[in-house]
């Protein structure tokens, strides 16, 4: 039992613990706050300025080193760094203020910027500015989650701002180019109701049908067609997204 | 004083010789403002106590408070001259004088040109003191261009007394210098004229030599001898003998010219009044005991004063001497006496010095009638200007015929009012009033005699409030106080009238309606206007030999008397005079020109001085009032003849302004005015392209592989598929001739679609296209031209290897089917089904061909590769249009899909199914596969440039080339324009650097360089985003972080921010410097 006097006793401040539960025990290192996902994410190389101290505790609060030998038997090696460098790795952290601020702010950046990339202004047929969209955002009163994928919250947010109607909002259409051979042209009836706008369509040589669709229809289209034509109809997109081209001088 | 109605004005506009339209035309501050303040005052529109003060002609709340004028604002003003005939008859005449205040700021030289338009005649101020600007260079230069007679106002004398304290003697020489700046300035004007024509002519004899061979070769001796030293310059000249230069002081409302002393002098010495005139102003001297005039060369050194200093500037002198500088009663006294003035005991006693100078230099020396008389004399009215100016506006480009052409012309030389004569006149500017302003919805019309009864019981009334309000000051005294003009001078002002409104009354109770309403701010040429009339509205490229085109009709629904920020309804406007007119929205944009018949020329567009430059992109505070920005954007585009408003492919709204004043205006007039929203403001998001050099990152990795390099294996997550793709930089004149056939290959890929269309309207729309595109200077090619070109660029290209048979196997451009990208199809074993020279054939035979054959070949299906043609054209189309570095469209690069292989060993499995989930993947996994190829290469950020065009003189040249390479531009050319000391630079700046340029430009030459800026393209910056220090040298030379700062990645960085993508970027950068402070 170590004696704790003032004069070993090591004070730390900013520190910020990372925990790994291995082999049903308890490992924690004491790290910098702000630093560990920055290591995590490799913008951040010197492991001096992630660890405050170069030990692994069983529990740092306490100043309780972890003893060797459980070391050795949990992780296998008694190389204290790689030990460290798996604990930064895979152990569970409290994500403090900055961290969260920045990732929250990417995040809620990255939705605006592909909700601006996904819709136009109806009564334009121009995308919003990323800036727009973020100022509709706030207004939504929106919470991004960390944890969702981005693409689901992108989602979520152009439906709610199609209800909530701050904006005219929709989403830009895909515009398709549909080939079946003649004989198939009854596919065209399943593929309607899918359909929002039908902008051209000939029954010479093949049944061709040039049509706008919202892009979440996309993958149903393509089934239907495939499955209703053994795979003799053709998909062909024309653009992802339709908006107007150029600048307009008023 | 009698008040003088509007109808009197109506009176006056009919006698066209006794028009003049006016304008003052100076460099910001000199002035203008006031002195069209004490021309108000002589007219009883403002108190004279006043004149100066409230700058009467500044009517919105932002002039007001920067104190300058922001836009033109016409008066019509009455004056009445009585002059001496020969036989000693008196006559009287009354003149009407339309008076356009000009504004002097250089972000509002548009508000010039328009007013300039209007006019024939300009009042050209210089302040003494700050001598000859740049503006008041741009003015006259304006001046010229439009053939408006100029006259000089030398302003501001005053202070050449109390602030620098000149002598007389020294002032003259000062004055004399300013004087020989203007006519230097204007002898350039007169030589680069003259330059020019002579090209011209030398151009057109050039053609005439060629077209009747060489038998003249006399032709250049000819026009040699029409040389410069044969045309007559002397008019262009400002002389003070000839009378068109004016000496002034408008804050203390006294102004002369040479011929107001030559009368009074011409008595006293005895002298005949012509030769005076001539030697007032000179090197001339009076020999003080013979009474005998010298010159120069007989002085024998003698200290004697010119003639101006001695009789002119010492008496000036000494007025001021004796009351501002030291304040000396007597003296007063004897001069007021001398001068036979009367001024009141309670101004002489009056402790303010500067109300006894201005009382008694308005009697002596009265500002308005100096200034209008000059204006009469030396300014052509209509009649006399119109044949002059109206062939420039005609034909503006090409030689004036000497002679009318037709009656139409005709009527406009001779400025015919009468009512057969066509009517003709041109709209120069649009400008929004809240439409409470206008005289119909205002209250009736007041007599006069009502209006003074109104105002006298609203005094009365407010007096009895006890809260006198200013103005009401202001129209007591402006009514009683009476000018009389001195008995020195023959020619006198008798009577000044009030023609203005006093409609306060009538406003004050007015519900504040918000709606703008547009009058169009017009001269008429020829015929009479009438309210209820038909015209046409020509537009600014309409042609009489197609009527049809850029041609509306409209009836006029309200004639307006300008009168400052009032209007006054007019039912009818005869020829020569500058109007308002109202129902042109809609109709007219920003000029134009209106005409009762159609066989007219468009008059000519205004020429501007400066184009906006300064671009900054604007966006509701509050999301959901886009609508109202939007049309608050277009207001405000119909308002300003100088700002354009764009909405880009980003969906940004954008404005562009002349500088930042005006921006500040513009952002101004939407707040309160236009849109009524808060408006938020940003630089404007600038594009980039990404794309892929030749070089070798470092040293280690030799060329050697640079056959190999950018090739990638990558197989879809379920491992059914695997994609090869290799990506290749193009060469560069490849990608530039991509870029330049944009539009051919958008034609190709329409043409595809459409190929079921009836011919007839295809051909027909592809006529349509085809023009618009000539238009812009491209030509669409043919599909075989067009890929025999581009073979015949590959062919240049170094590498020829790779590029072998390249043409045949394009498969599709990208972004967006049609950019500067290729993908190319390498896979053995596939043919496309078409290749696009091939296609242009019959294309539908060979796909059923196809079709049948495989259904003979195998009853199994097999999923080969025709099955994933769009995914993986998607896969490429998406790398394309967001590359790796910071989500930018590619350029310039090709992607050789070099193999793609389908591993289904399993039979039992559903092949739809596969094919279904596989669709997807196959776009990623492509995309991904792009990417990591384009990677594998050295990257490059491109940059969009701005091309620009700057004028400088030579002094300016070093801030000039200062600026520009602070913002990391660079020179591409420079020469000296012949003719003028101005030097034409020619530079490329990267427009993430251009925000502000043109306003730090402006700034640091002091406005005398103003840049034009012209998108034109994309260029490489030659720095890879992700280089860091690698080698021994280069860690040695720049240390491990490498000091300085990588340019590319400092981009490519704002725009990943921006985008919130991932940023290499510590958010704490010393981890133990952390502040521990608790949160509160």
């Amino acid at each position: 039992m170590p004696i704790n006097q003032p004069s070993n006793q090591i004070k730390l401040t900013n520190v910020s613990i990372v925990r790994l539960r291995k082999g049903g025990k308890r490992f924690e290192i004491a790290c910098y706050k702000n630093k560990v996902l920055e290591y995590r994410n490799g913008v951040e190389t010197d492991l001096d300025n992630v660890i405050q101290i170069n030990n692994v505790f069983t529990n740092v609060s306490k100043g309780e080193v972890a003893p060797k030998d459980n070391l050795q038997k949990c992780f296998k090696t008694d190389d204290l760094d790689q030990i460290i460098k798996e604990i930064l790795k895979k152990g569970e952290l409290q994500v403090s203020e900055k961290e969260r601020t920045h990732q929250i702010d990417n995040i809620y950046r990255e939705i605006a910027t592909m909700v601006a990339e996904k819709c136009v202004n109806p009564e334009t047929k121009r995308p919003y500015t990323v800036t727009m969209i973020e100022k509709a955002m706030t207004e939504l009163h929106l919470s991004v989650n960390v944890n969702r994928n981005t693409k689901s919250q992108v989602l979520e947010v152009i439906k709610q701002l199609q209800e909530k109607k701050i904006i005219p909002i929709a989403r830009a259409q895909m515009r398709l180019r549909i080939t079946a051979p003649i004989k198939e042209k009854k596919v065209k009836e399943k593929l309607v109701p899918m359909i929002s706008n039908i902008e051209d369509e000939s029954y010479n040589d093949e049944y061709e049908l040039i049509c706008t669709i919202d892009p979440g229809q996309f993958r149903k289209i393509n089934d239907i067609l495939q499955s209703n034509t053994n795979g003799k109809g053709q998909l062909e997109l024309l653009s992802l997204n339709d908006t107007s081209e150029g600048d307009i001088k008023f | 004083m009698p008040l003088v109605s509007t109808t009197q004005l109506i009176k006056l506009q009919s006698k066209v010789e006794n028009i003049r339209n006016i304008c003052i035309l100076a460099h910001v501050d000199h002035g203008k403002t006031t002195l069209s303040d004490s021309l108000l005052a002589s007219n009883g529109i403002i108190s004279t106590k006043l004149a100066g003060k409230v700058r009467y002609l500044d009517s919105r709340e932002d002039e007001q408070e920067r104190g300058i004028t922001m836009e033109a604002s016409g008066i019509s003003l009455y004056f009445n001259v009585l002059r001496k005939s020969l036989e000693g008859q008196e006559s009287s005449d009354d003149y009407l004088i339309n008076l356009i205040d000009a504004p002097g700021h250089v972000d509002f030289s548009s508000e010039v040109s328009t007013a300039s338009r209007l006019c024939d005649g300009a009042l050209v101020l210089v302040d003494v003191v700050e001598g000859v600007c740049t503006q008041t260079h741009a003015v006259l230069r304006q001046a010229w261009l439009e053939n408006v007679q100029p006259v000089l106002v030398l302003n501001k004398i005053d202070r050449l007394i109390t602030e620098l304290k000149l002598t007389p003697q020294e002032a003259y020489i000062h004055l004399n210098k300013i004087l020989e700046q203007v006519n230097a300035i204007m002898g350039t004007f007169f030589a680069g004229d003259i330059m020019e024509e002579e090209t011209r002519r030398h151009e057109a004899e050039k053609e005439k030599l060629l077209q009747q061979g060489n038998e003249q070769i006399e032709v250049d001796n000819i026009s040699a001898e029409l040389s410069l030293e044969d045309r007559d310059d002397s008019k262009i000249y400002f002389t003070p003998d000839s009378g068109n230069v004016v000496f002034a002081s408008a804050i203390d409302g006294w102004a002369f010219r040479v011929e107001n002393f030559v009368q009074f002098y011409a008595a006293k010495l005895g002298m005949k009044e012509n030769i005076l005139r001539k030697v007032l102003w000179g090197d001339y001297y009076l020999e003080p005991k013979t009474k005998r005039l010298l010159q120069h060369k007989h002085l024998k050194g003698r200290q004697l004063k010119p003639l101006f200093v001695q009789l002119v500037l010492e008496n000036i002198w000494s007025i001021y001497d004796s009351i501002i500088i030291n304040n000396n009663r007597e003296k007063i006294e004897k001069i007021v006496k001398t001068l036979n003035l009367k001024i009141l005991p309670r101004d002489m006693r009056s402790k303010d010095t500067r109300n006894l100078l201005t009382t008694i230099f308005t009697q002596w020396l009265p500002l308005s009638s100096a200034v209008l008389l000059t204006v009469i004399d030396q300014l052509p009215s209509p009649v006399v200007a119109q044949p002059v100016r109206l062939p420039k506006m005609l034909y503006p480009n090409t030689d004036m015929p000497e002679k009318p052409a037709n009656e139409n012309e005709k009527a406009l030389f001779s400025c015919d009012f009468s009512d057969t004569a066509p009517i003709i006149a041109y709209v120069s500017k649009m400008f929004a009033i809240p439409s409470n302003m206008l005289p119909e919805n205002r209250r009736r019309q007041l007599t006069a005699e009502e209006l003074r009864e109104r105002g006298k019981a609203h005094r009365e009334r407010l007096r009895a409030l006890n809260g006198q309000s200013e103005e009401s000051v202001s129209e007591t005294s402006s009514t009683t106080s009476t000018l009389t003009s001195p008995e020195s001078l023959d020619e006198s002002v008798e009577k000044i009238k009030v023609s203005s409104q006093t409609d306060e009354d009538g406003e004050v109770d007015q519900p504040k309606t918000t709606k703008e309403t547009f009058v169009g701010f017009a001269r008429l040429y020829s015929g009479t206007i009438r309210v209820g009339q038909k015209l046409y509205v020509l537009g600014p490229k309409y042609d009489p030999t197609f009527p049809d085109k850029f041609c509306s009709e409209i009836t006029v629904e309200n004639l307006y008397l300008m009168m400052g920020r009032e209007l006054e309804a007019l039912k009818e406007v005869p020829a020569g005079n500058v109007f308002g007119i109202g129902g042109l929205e809609g109709h007219i944009l920003k000029n134009g020109t209106l005409s009762s018949t159609k066989d007219c020329k468009s008059l000519a567009g205004v020429s501007m001085e400066s184009a906006p430059i300064v671009r900054v992109a604007l966006e509701p505070a509050e999301p959901s009032e886009m609508g109202k920005l939007t049309e608050g954007l277009r207001l405000l585009n119909q308002a300003d003849p100088c700002v354009e408003v764009l909405v880009q492919e980003t969906g940004e709204h954008v404005i562009l302004t002349a500088g930042e004043v005006h921006l500040e205006r513009c952002l101004r007039d939407l707040r309160e005015r236009f849109a009524k929203i808060e408006i938020q403001v940003s630089p404007p998001i600038v594009p980039f392209r990404e794309t892929i050099v030749p070089v070798p990152d470092n040293q280690q990795i030799k060329e050697k592989d640079n056959a190999q390099r950018g090739l990638v294996t990558l197989s879809t997550t379920n491992k059914y598929c695997t994609i090869k793709v290799r990506a290749v930089p193009l060469p560069q004149n490849v990608t530039t001739f991509l870029g330049k056939n944009a539009i051919t290959i958008k034609s190709i890929l329409d043409e595809r679609q459409q190929r079921n269309k009836i011919e007839t309207q295809s051909i027909e729309d592809e006529e349509d296209t085809f023009k618009d595109v000539t238009i812009k200077g491209n030509r669409i090619l043919e599909v075989d031209e067009f890929l025999d070109q581009l073979e015949a660029e590959f062919n240049k290209a170094s590498d020829k290897e790779i590029w072998k048979d390249i043409v045949d196997n394009i498969w599709a451009f990208g972004p967006k089917r049609v950019g500067p990208n290729l993908l190319i199809n390498h896979v053995p074993n596939y043919k496309r089904k078409f290749s696009w020279r091939k296609y242009h054939q019959e294309v539908n035979d060979e796909v059923n061909e196809e079709v049948l054959s495989e259904d003979n070949s195998s009853k199994k299906y097999e999923l080969s590769i025709r099955d994933f043609v769009e995914g993986i054209h998607t896969g490429f189309q998406l790398a394309t249009k967001s590359g790796p570095l910071c989500a930018e469209p590619l350029m310039g690069v090709a992607y050789f899909l070099e193999d793609f292989t389908i591993n289904t060993n399993d039979e039992d499995v559903d092949i739809s199914e596969i094919r279904s989930k596989l669709g997807g993947q196959i776009i990623t996994t492509m995309r991904d596969a792009c990417n990591k190829g384009f990677l594998e290469w050295s990257s490059r950020l491109m940059l969009a440039m701005y091309s620009c065009d700057v004028q400088a003189t030579t002094d300016t040249l070093g801030r000039v080339y200062g600026v520009i390479s602070r913002r990391r531009g660079r020179i591409t050319s420079e020469e000296l324009k012949e003719g003028t000391t101005f030097f034409q630079i020619f530079a490329l700046l990267p427009v993430v650097e251009s925000f502000g340029f043109a306003d730090e430009i402006r700034k640091r030459t002091s406005g005398a360089a103003s840049p034009q800026l012209i998108f034109s393209g994309f260029e490489m910056l030659n720095e890879d985003p992700f280089w860091v220090p690698t080698t021994e040298e280069e860690l040695e030379d720049l240390g491990e972080k490498s000091d300085r700062e990588n340019l590319a990645k400092r981009y490519m960085e704002t725009v990943r921010k921006r985008k919130g993508m991932f940023i290499d970027k510590k958010i704490v950068e010393h981890a133990e410097k952390q502040r521990t402070l608790k949160k509160k």
